[in-house]
């Protein structure tokens, strides 16, 4: 099921919240139970074979994190049950996302034609299967009490609002929040408001800056031209952002209706001045995880200059593996560690002496380029693609193509530009002053024409869904 | 707790564990053997197809005689065949998905889909560039006991909905 469905917005939510809020607010295990009950549906609606898979993984944790803790109350260390419960949660994660990677590696590698069967990918288990580590890793650091209700973990795990695409929230930063939450109007508006726009910039946005970079897309590489494939791939860079962080606007929002504060997960990430600033603003939760249980684990960077850029280089490469099971996705991630290296130890003084608009030209220009290898899966194509942009192979600078797009999108990529900025929220926190209801109208608007392209839109599902 | 009763302990939490293991291996076993494709009936697919997708507006549904005609497939040599064409002068839209009783099944699909396609692209190669780039970005995909082919603008929408329906 999809936050930006009819089915979804008119049917599953709403009846949620009306049952949620029904139960009297001093039953509130009660209302965990229902909420778990409701994620449950909710993730299986779409995949009922892979709810085995949920369940197993709250169960499994939920008795892992109490093996742990047993063993460190009777002297022991816990490790040998934290490295069982590691390799459990990886061999899951492993056997849906990588196996058919490595079996084409191996292929490829050996010249064999070992067969296998591909399944497809359950749904966000890179998500939840992070969270669980999350929680395993913070009993045994002693860093969170074990949970004694397995439905709590349960919950944790299955939390609807950040079930499928995250953000990925660490156990410690909800724990208190499972046994007690607050309630107030206040509250609940600004998630619902939040919920719209991130609607919005799903539906409205990232969905019809997806269609002009699919019309880039069709086009043959030889019939490509320099601008058209520039414009290309900046659809697509918007694209990307407005359809993760409308998501996790969502979710966030979401959580707020059900009395969860979820962290931010993105922080304005097209505004950044280098490529180390950017990875503070995307996709934070993900970031956050590798560097709290990878990164500083390895030593982070109180280790000698070597032991450091190998830490970075095996977090981005992990983190580049995380986003999919294919080389693009790994080499997407060492491009940005070898950039962060970089900027760490070469040239991170220069860019902080450049001029604003220079230090965003220079970190916009990385990004954009990032993405045609992450949009990409071949890569040799995604060379080629990198060289049309830069005029090698290209069929010229401009051609009807590109008058089209630049006809038919010029407004929408305006818009991007223009929304992946502050200024929208300065301009609204502006007229706010003057005019209190202006963020609920704004929020109803928003809910009417995203709605409205889901009534007579096609399918729309979320890139990050494939995580 | 006496050595006995953490010895007890020891082999019940280890016994647990290795339950936690089995079912875990029992269930990859069943899903990687079942190729994970939903058992479904193309029925389904074919009214998502037409009440959510409209694809009416684009092809019409097309008979098995019309598979036999254009694919060189008998429809009765599988569990169900389900074929949209767009029957208008110089078109060249088209759907086809079939349900095998096995993934062995679908080599002659595959191998029908594939000469289709060059057919087409012979037939209009020297005066249809639109057709031959449709029929170059079709969409061919084969998925647990079923098999897809699409030729179309919205390929990738109909893409969606049978890949969502298995």
């Amino acid at each position: 099921m999809l936050f930006s469905s009819i089915m979804f917005i008119f049917y599953f939510l709403p009846i949620t919240l009306g049952v949620y809020y029904l139960i009297p607010k001093s039953h509130l295990m009660a209302r965990n139970a229902w909420l778990l009950v409701a994620s449950l549906v909710f993730y299986s609606w779409g995949e009922p074979v892979y709810l085995f898979l949920m369940i197993f993984s709250a169960a499994f944790n939920y008795y892992m994190a109490g093996e742990i803790d047993r063993e460190k109350t009777e002297g022991g260390s816990g490790k040998k049950n934290l490295v069982f419960a590691l390799v459990i949660n990886l061999m899951i994660l492993g056997f849906f996302k990588y196996f058919g990677f490595l079996m084409d590696t191996i292929n490829a590698v050996t010249g064999l034609s070992i067969g296998y069967t591909a399944l497809p990918l359950p749904v966000g288990i890179s998500f939840y299967t992070f969270q669980a580590l999350s929680y395993i890793f913070d009993v045994y650091r002693d860093k969170v009490k074990v949970q004694k209700n397995p439905m709590m973990v349960a919950l944790y795990l299955a939390l609807f609002p950040q079930l499928i695409a995250g953000p990925i929230v660490n156990y410690k930063d909800i724990e208190e929040q499972l046994t007690e939450r607050s309630f107030s109007f206040d509250s609940f508006g600004s998630g619902a408001i939040r919920f719209c726009i991130g609607m919005g910039k799903k539906v409205i946005l990232a969905n019809n800056l997806g269609a002009l970079n699919a019309y880039v897309a069709a086009i043959a590489p030889d019939e490509l031209t320099v601008l058209t494939a520039w414009i290309g791939i900046i659809c697509y860079t918007l694209q990307i952002y407005f359809d993760f962080s409308g998501y996790s606007d969502m979710a966030i929002g979401l959580g707020r209706m059900f009395g969860f504060r979820f962290k931010e997960n993105f922080n304005y990430p097209y505004t950044a001045v280098s490529i180390t600033d950017f990875w503070r603003r995307w996709h934070i939760s993900l970031s956050s995880w590798f560097r709290d249980y990878v990164y500083i684990p390895l030593g982070g960077n109180r280790v000698p200059v070597r032991r450091h850029i190998m830490n970075l280089l095996i977090v981005w490469s992990l983190t580049g593996l995380w986003h999919g099971a294919s080389w693009n996705f790994v080499l997407w991630g060492v491009y940005f560690g070898v950039i962060l290296i970089i900027e760490k130890y070469l040239i991170g003084g220069y860019i902080e002496k450049m001029p604003s608009w220079a230090q965003h030209l220079y970190t916009m220009l990385i990004v954009t380029i990032s993405w045609v290898f992450f949009s990409i899966t071949d890569i040799g194509e995604a060379v080629r693609y990198l060289g049309i942009m830069f005029g090698i192979g290209s069929s010229g600078f401009m051609d009807s193509s590109t008058l089209y797009l630049l006809r038919t999108g010029l407004v929408l990529i305006a818009m991007g530009v223009l929304g992946s900025t502050k200024r929208p929220v300065k301009e609204h926190e502006r007229i706010s002053r003057g005019f209190r209801w202006h963020e609920t109208v704004w929020a109803l608007l928003v809910l009417l024409i995203s709605v409205s392209y889901l009534v007579y839109g096609s399918y729309n599902p979320f890139l990050y869904f494939r995580f | 707790m006496t050595s006995t009763d953490i010895g007890k302990s020891i082999d019940r939490n280890t016994i647990i564990k290795a339950g936690f293991v089995l079912a875990l291996i029992i269930f990859l076993v069943i899903v990687y053997k079942s190729g994970s494709a939903k058992d479904i009936d193309l029925a389904v697919i074919s009214d998502r197809l037409e009440n959510e997708m409209g694809i009416e507006k684009e092809m019409k549904k097309a008979s098995d005689r019309d598979v036999m005609e254009f694919f060189g497939l008998d429809s009765g040599s599988f569990e169900q065949v389900v074929y949209y064409r767009n029957t208008r002068e110089l078109a060249v839209e088209e759907l086809l998905i079939v349900k095998a009783a096995s993934k062995d099944a679908l080599g002659p699909v595959s191998e029908a889909a594939d000469r289709r396609t060059k057919t087409q692209i012979d037939v209009y190669k020297s005066y249809g560039p639109k057709q031959v780039k449709q029929l170059e970005n079709c969409i061919k995909i084969e998925k647990g006991n079923y098999y897809f082919y699409c030729t179309s603008d919205n390929a990738a929408d109909y893409e969606e909905v049978f890949r969502d329906a298995i």
